[in-house]
């Protein structure tokens, strides 16, 4: 099997843009990918892997036919992924997979998703179709109450405080402020979070992460020819993936994302990697409580000490495993489709050393992508070269 | 709105209506809602139907705040305001468990264990067909 | 005709309480005599009502669903002008489906309508009848008959044998007026011609000739009859009819009605159960519906035993006691008499 390299990677700025079509923003991260490359042709890209849930059914269809348009591309094979909030983070998977197998010389992975756009009412409507319909939508459920459920249980079973359960949010913030491509760059506090208008109790709009229009991209090749692009080429040591019931009641435990153990699991073993040796993570964190399951569920910290983890600064830049420095799905804003490449755009900032919260010396990051409520995730470990 | 049409809708009555459950013939496990292939030993079409009871007790709960609910909610939630979803623990050997909506109660003052049991209530309406189910509210005896 | 049993009942209030001064303070005045009334929760419906009465009935009657022969509703404000309530109470249930699956909503006394056809199909078929009454009808909230509108739901499984009380006979009558209160296809509004004489005199004569007509056949007198319970807006109307009918204000059960209100088609059943959960045996009840158009249907009833409470199975009292008031704003939108958003 081939080694995998990842030559650059790029990011649209994150936040509301009404004004910019699909094609725009993605053109934009691929603008940026292609800036920190050289030698590099845009005909040398064979396959496109595209992770978009198409909300609010603007291009439901076909979307990787616009996507190679954007970029000019048009001619080589292409596919849009989709996995929900884990979208990208699959296409990223799948484009491994075609160089991995030497399908695929140079591959490209990313996503896009406009969310903005859309009146109330159509996406109160499109909030809800990756999750449960029959048993949990249609009951009355939405996507903050379940992760609600699971913060609820949590509490219950370990005593996790809800205030160390926002400082998830207040930390996300914080690292947001500095990202110019973020989409909140203003802190916040853990009292003005705690006492925001409540979502889904005990979840309030502060624990929640925002709509996002945005796009991202990560360019791949086979290792062998990795230089011939950059002097600082991350490679994919290790990777997982893993689903679980779609519905949270059918699920054994309300307190882990067992599709997010297993593929960390996977992720470690294919890595020779433990826990202790990530430097730099980021997770997904659509709601505060998923980054607190994140840190458990990824090995960061036993099971039930994710709120511990967050108090004790553990997460923070300087602590055991900084995590979401880009600002995290909470600030920096959670472009379903585009989140997954996202998250590996931040980690590969890290280890070429570029990111303005930067941990010093990171050689190997982590992250770890989620798709609906926990029925799909995906992990890669990266390394620097 | 639909994305659960009529006929799906049809499909679940028994479900929805009465927690009619499939145990696998083979292994003995409760399947809730019925699957074609057991969830515990994958044999397929060995399920009988049975009612699961109408009792059960809180696993884990949310309030989903006004404003929040899913669109096909929004009529009930301006009559009704916050109301809460639970996982709800059932009073079976498996101890399955079902996620619904509270009915009949504070929102604010259910609790992880609170006992409850099944009420027949309009879920929803759509497509001009009301949708009927059960809801589940905290337990009423009378007093001995 | 032969006797038939009542062989359980159960019943339904919703949880919802208005306190007459709550509506009085809004429209400065209050027309009718109620103290409170019922009022269904926001997830609530004629036939949600139906099948939790229904439920409770069978556990009460300690029966199978396979015995039931016959499902017989009566509402005058049912979810649809166009469905049967009746076949989607049996689903709830899990009745078998091939019986008799009947709707009645021909008027405020549907319930008791429910009641005769029922009887009739029971003594010709045999088998247990499941005869539910559930109702909650409205007005516009600006009009005065919307006041003492309430509601509730009762059920009664019936059958030739193994009951808790008789059903000695039944009998109607029918007064021909030319308008009373009415509801026009398509609204879902009550509304009143406003003619007191009219209603007075389809109320009186209707329900005096049913009850003469039934203590004639079955050769009982006024004396012969411990409990009396008859259907009105509010709990002064059935006064109206003691003098009439020559029976004792002492007899007259107008407890119902003063806390769920006017419940219409489920007036009668309910205002019936509750005597049920307090008379002695060897009692007699006497009970009269009224309904515009305007009918009276009349039945005597006699007590054998109590029927048993058990733990799980909310009697009436439970049902009366489990009580949440709420104020006009919550009424006005529980009862959909505002327009609300889509």
């Amino acid at each position: 099997m081939k080694k995998v390299a990842i030559i650059s990677c790029g990011q649209s700025k994150f936040g509301s843009f009404v004004d910019k079509t699909y094609e725009d923003l993605f053109a934009e991260a691929y603008l940026e990918a292609t800036s920190h490359i050289e030698n590099f042709e845009p005909s040398e890209i064979e396959e496109a892997f595209i992770g978009s849930l198409a909300f609010g059914g603007s291009q439901l269809g076909n979307m990787s036919a616009l996507i190679s348009d954007a970029i000019n591309v048009i001619g080589i094979p292409a596919a849009r992924v989709e996995n929900a909030c884990g979208s990208s983070s699959f296409a990223f998977r799948y484009a491994v997979y075609s160089i991995m197998s030497g399908q695929n010389k140079i591959a490209i992975a990313g996503g896009v998703e406009k969310m903005q756009d859309i009146s109330k009412k159509s996406r109160l409507w499109w909030f809800g179709v990756a999750g449960d319909i029959k048993w949990e939508r249609l009951s009355g459920m939405t996507f903050p109450g379940n992760y609600a459920l699971m913060a609820t249980r949590h509490m219950y079973e370990f005593g996790t405080k809800k205030e160390d359960i926002t400082r998830c949010a207040v930390k996300n913030h914080r690292y947001a402020a500095k990202n110019p491509k973020a989409q909140f760059r203003n802190e916040i506090t853990l009292e003005q979070a705690m006492n925001a208008p409540m979502v889904a109790w005990p979840l309030t709009v502060f624990d929640c992460c925002p709509l996002t229009d945005g796009a991202s991209i990560a360019i791949l090749c086979d290792a062998e020819i990795a230089k011939k692009y950059t002097d600082t080429p991350v490679y994919v040591v290790g990777m997982g993936a893993g689903t679980d019931y779609l519905a949270l009641y059918r699920r054994k435990s309300l307190t882990r994302i067992e599709a997010a153990i297993k593929a960390s699991r996977a992720a470690y073993q294919m890595a020779k990697l433990e826990p202790k040796d990530i430097q730099v993570a980021e997770v997904h964190d659509c709601f505060t409580i998923a980054e607190i399951l994140a840190y458990e569920d990824c090995g960061f910290c036993k099971k039930g000490e994710g709120g511990l983890f967050i108090h004790e600064g553990q997460s923070e830049v300087g602590g055991k495993v900084p995590v979401n420095t880009g600002g995290g799905l909470k600030a920096k804003g959670h472009p379903i489709g585009a989140t997954g490449v996202s998250q590996i755009y931040e980690i590969w900032k890290q280890l070429t050393e570029r990111h303005q919260n930067q941990v010093d010396g990171a050689e190997i990051g982590l992250a770890h992508n989620v798709g609906g409520t926990g029925s799909a995730a995906a992990i890669h470990i990266l390394k620097r070269g | 709105m639909a994305h659960v049409s009529v006929p799906s809708y049809w499909n679940a009555l028994p479900q929805k209506y009465r927690l009619v459950a499939g145990k696998c013939k083979e292994c003995g496990y409760v399947n809730f809602p019925p699957q074609i292939l057991c969830n515990n030993c994958s044999k397929s079409n060995t399920q009988e139907l049975i009612e699961l009871p109408e009792v059960g007790t809180i696993y884990s709960y949310t309030i989903i705040g006004r404003g929040a609910a899913p669109p096909e909610f929004k009529k009930m939630q301006s009559k009704s305001g916050a109301y809460a979803i639970a996982v709800v623990e059932l009073e079976n050997d498996q101890k399955t468990k079902i996620n619904v909506q509270l009915t009949d109660c504070d929102p604010f003052k259910i609790k992880i264990g609170t006992k409850v049991t099944a009420v027949f209530r309009i879920i929803y309406e759509q497509e001009g067909v009301r949708r009927y189910g059960l809801k589940f509210r905290p337990e009423l005896k009378n007093p001995k | 005709m032969t006797k038939l049993k009542i062989c359980g009942y159960g019943c339904y209030i919703p949880r919802f309480r208005i306190k007459r001064e709550e509506i009085q303070k809004i429209w400065g005045h209050f027309q009718g005599r109620i103290a409170e009334k019922a009022v269904m929760g926001y997830d609530e419906d004629t036939c949600t009502m139906a099948v939790e009465a229904a439920k409770n009935a069978i556990k009460n009657a300690k029966i199978k669903r396979e015995e039931i022969q016959v499902v017989g509703i009566g509402c005058s404000s049912p979810p649809y002008a166009l469905r049967s309530m009746a076949a989607e109470v049996a689903m709830a249930i899990g009745i078998p489906l091939n019986i008799r699956l009947l709707d009645f909503k021909e008027s405020e006394k549907a319930g008791t309508t429910a009641l005769v056809t029922c009887i009739d199909i029971i003594i010709n078929k045999g088998g247990k009848g499941l005869v539910i009454g559930s109702d909650s009808p409205k007005s516009i909230a600006s009009d005065p008959i919307e006041n003492t509108y309430g509601a509730s739901a009762t059920a009664l499984i019936i059958g030739k044998s193994d009951g808790i009380a008789t059903i000695e006979g039944a009998s109607s009558a029918t007064i021909e007026i030319i308008a009373d209160r009415f509801r026009k296809e398509g609204s879902e509004m009550v509304e009143d011609l406003g003619i007191p004489q009219y209603h007075q005199t389809g109320y009186i004569n209707s329900i005096q000739q049913a009850i003469t007509n039934l203590l004639n056949e079955l050769g009982l007198t006024t004396s012969d009859f411990q409990h009396l319970f008859i259907q009105g807006h509010d709990t002064r109307e059935p006064t109206r009819v003691l003098r009439k009918i020559g029976f004792d204000k002492k007899v007259l059960h107008t407890d119902t009605i003063n806390v769920i209100g006017d419940s219409a088609a489920a007036s009668v059943l309910t205002g019936l159960i509750d005597i049920l959960d307090r008379a002695n045996p060897g009692e007699r009840i006497l009970c009269a519906s009224y309904g515009s158009g305007a009918g009276c249907d009349a039945f005597s009833i006699l007590v054998e035993k109590k029927q048993e409470i058990l733990e799980d199975v909310p009697i009436m009292q439970t049902y009366l006691e489990n009580k949440q008031y709420i104020d006009y704003n919550q009424y006005l939108r529980f009862k959909e008499l505002i327009d609300l958003e889509t």
